[in-house]
């Protein structure tokens, strides 16, 4: 279900140009420099420097207590951090907070809205308090009703929602005031999956319109659905990058997968084979690390062919997000040891 | 389970010091406060005989625990005067025939009580009239009590007052401490503080709605005790309007620092309880504080509803002026202004 999303949006074909009226001082919409927070002797977030650029979907990945709900209430000025510096929209987040909260929009990981207001009045206090003019928070009221398909519940009181509207209206209070940048924790934790396919389409849908994203989460298949992605551990940054980069990162390479008829064989054949790193046998599978899957797999192929191997198939395959998460966190948790 | 239980009610420290504190500490302020008599009256003495047997029965008041003669005035103007202003609960006129009087069985000495405070009123005469025996057993000696104000001697008069005081102390403050710690108890200031709003508009916001609430409480009550009880509302309407106002705003501000240190909705309430107690027993409210411990005096003259209690019963019953609780009015706005400034000081708009 994720080449859905993924066939969705190239980065290189999305509208990341700034929207009309709004000036932006910096293509990068978050960056931290040594960003720490500690509660007593518990470092909650360590040392981080990151950035999100102007029209990217930024996810934030990290077991559970890993600083990633402690990182983004410090990014929306709800911490202080106790060192280093962060910057959202253009404004430091210690120095200028009421700047920040105006132009970004925050969903928290509990849901915390009005149950005795009803699903209208909750997004239009919120309007209010985000200071947006009535007629423009008339019209985007219904939008984001629309969006979100809440329009029958309008009425409802939000309390005797059930939980997946809660998250829905929960998203749209985070869009009432058009911010440029949504800080979303956890949007879909504890929903099930095809309310969070939908979740993800709006996510889509409204990063085509230009809004960044800032998502925390620890479920892979929505990790591979971000542009880049940070991850995250024991409040420190294991690794940035683009999914693919970071899967090259944790295997050390490319991975290519070899069948053929006689796996010893194989082996002897690929003995010292140059641009081969690594090679490992389950199942009658030959597993190699290679530098570059689509240069190696020709050249692997004619030399199997040199020593007589019959190779029945040969491909790259794709390491999950899953592993190279566990694989990227056992590193570091290695490290924080010695 | 019972162990369950315990231990449920050992972690959280405030139910437990409230269920092992509280009994002993209401009991202790109820004993201290409540000592059984009325002592310590602030008496005025107008000695228009000055002869030594007028002096005598002087010094025998004097020598009364229940009296505690702090002036002496030339005539009963003057002594009318210091119990308007609230400086004397009672005057003791002895007359200036009082020692010929005496001689030919025909004494009287006049007892002026405070009528707004009839438990003061009610103490004094029977032991005046001790004393007076005491002097002359052999001669009739006839105590007459000149009621200054409220000469029915309604206990309505003397309680509605302090309930309005009692009411605005307590309920918008457990309102307003509720409010925000339910904000907190269901997760929505994470969402709220997310918000440019600044923490002020956020206080004044909440403030500004519970004040309008205390108000009309403030007047129904007086309305409902006006119009169905026959209370007389002789002092300016105005003048009880600013009170009310300062103390609203004081008790408000107070219910915010209440809700800083708690969590939960329920652990609020908690905090509150003991407060609420300590006010309503040690205020004045039912009974004098000078008849009350020396030990717990001085707590009742820093507690605000003391002063509010003391003024709307002047302004109220005795129709006072500006004047007259002139010093109830700078307790309490000094009181006010520390409480707003820890309160907004207090409610930082963090998690």
């Amino acid at each position: 279900m994720d080449d859905v999303f993924l066939s969705i949006s190239p980065t290189n074909e999305r509208n990341i140009a700034p929207r009309a009226g709004r000036c932006r001082m910096t293509r990068d919409v978050v960056e931290t420099s040594s960003l720490t927070k500690r509660f007593g002797s518990l470092v909650a977030v360590d040392n981080i420097d990151l950035s999100v650029r102007a029209g990217e979907v930024f996810g934030f990945l990290g077991p559970n207590g890993a600083g990633k709900t402690t990182t983004v209430r410090i990014l929306c000025g709800l911490m202080a951090p106790t060192s280093g510096r962060a910057t959202v929209v253009g404004h430091d987040v210690v120095k200028e907070p009421e700047e920040v909260k105006q132009r970004i929009g925050y969903m928290p990981q509990s849901y915390g809205l009005y149950d005795d207001l009803t699903v209208e009045e909750n997004l239009d206090f919120f309007g209010s308090v985000y200071r947006v003019p009535p007629d423009e928070k008339r019209k985007r009221l219904n939008e984001i009703l629309q969006l979100v398909r809440l329009e029958e519940s309008r009425k409802q009181f939000s309390g005797q929602l059930s939980g997946g509207m809660k998250r829905r209206l929960s998203l749209a209070v985070s869009l009432i005031h058009n911010p440029e940048l949504l800080i979303l924790d956890e949007p879909t934790a504890g929903i099930d999956p095809p309310l969070r396919r939908v979740f993800w389409e709006y996510f889509r849908n409204l990063n085509q319109r230009g809004v960044t994203f800032f998502i925390n989460t620890h479920y892979m298949d929505e990790a591979e659905l971000c542009d880049r992605l940070a991850l995250i551990n024991y409040g420190r940054l294991v690794a940035i990058g683009t999914p693919t980069e970071l899967k090259r990162k944790a295997v050390g390479g490319e991975r290519v997968e070899l069948v053929t008829v006689d796996s010893a064989k194989t082996l002897a054949a690929l003995e010292g084979a140059e641009s081969v790193r690594e090679i490992s046998v389950s199942d009658g599978i030959v597993q190699l690390v290679v530098d570059e899957a689509s240069s190696a797999i020709p050249r692997l192929a004619s030399l199997l062919r040199e020593h007589g191997v019959e190779v029945l198939q040969i491909r790259q395959s794709q390491p999950s997000l899953e592993d190279v998460f566990i694989k990227l966190v056992q590193e570091t948790g290695d490290k924080s040891r010695q | 389970m019972a162990k369950k239980e315990v231990t449920h009610l050992i972690r959280n420290r405030r139910v437990f010091a409230l269920t092992l504190f509280m009994p002993l500490l209401l009991m202790t302020i109820v004993g201290l406060a409540f000592t059984g008599e009325v002592k310590h009256i602030t008496t005025v003495i107008v000695n228009e005989d000055g002869r030594p047997l007028s002096e005598a029965f002087v010094d025998m008041l004097k020598a009364s625990d229940t009296l505690r003669i702090r002036f002496y005035a030339n005539d009963e103007t003057q002594a009318q005067a210091l119990i308007r202003d609230g400086l004397a609960k009672v005057a003791i006129v002895i007359p200036a025939t009082f020692e010929d009087d005496v001689r030919s069985s025909n004494a009287v000495i006049y007892v002026m009580v405070d009528g707004s405070d009839p438990v003061s009123a009610g103490a004094v005469t029977p032991v005046v009239q001790h004393i007076a025996l005491g002097l002359t057993p052999k001669l009739r000696v006839q105590v007459e009590r000149l009621v200054l104000y409220n000469p029915s001697l309604r206990y309505i008069d003397f309680i509605a007052p302090a309930i309005v005081g009692i009411f605005l102390q307590i309920f918008p403050m457990i309102l307003i401490s509720m409010a925000i710690a339910g904000e907190r108890e269901r997760g929505t200031i994470e969402q709220l503080i997310a918000t440019p709003l600044s923490g002020f508009e956020i206080l004044l916001g909440k403030l500004s709605v519970y004040m309008g609430f205390g108000f009309l409480s403030a007047t129904s009550m007086l309305i409902v005790a006006v119009y169905a009880f026959d209370l007389v509302v002789r002092g300016s309407v105005a003048l009880i309007a600013v009170f009310l106002a300062v103390f609203l705003t004081a008790s408000l501000s107070l219910g915010t620092l209440v809700s800083a240190g708690s969590r939960t909705q329920m652990q609020a309430v908690q905090t509150v309880m003991p407060m609420i107690y300590i006010m309503i027993f040690l205020s004045g409210t039912f009974y004098p504080i000078e008849a009350m411990s020396p030990l717990v005096q001085p707590i009742s003259y820093v507690l605000p509803l003391t002063y509010m209690i003391h003024a709307l019963r002047a302004v109220i019953v005795k129709g006072a002026g500006l004047e007259v609780v002139t010093n109830d009015l700078i307790f309490l706005s000094a009181y006010t202004v520390v409480m707003i400034v820890s309160a907004v000081a207090v409610f930082r708009k963090k998690l």
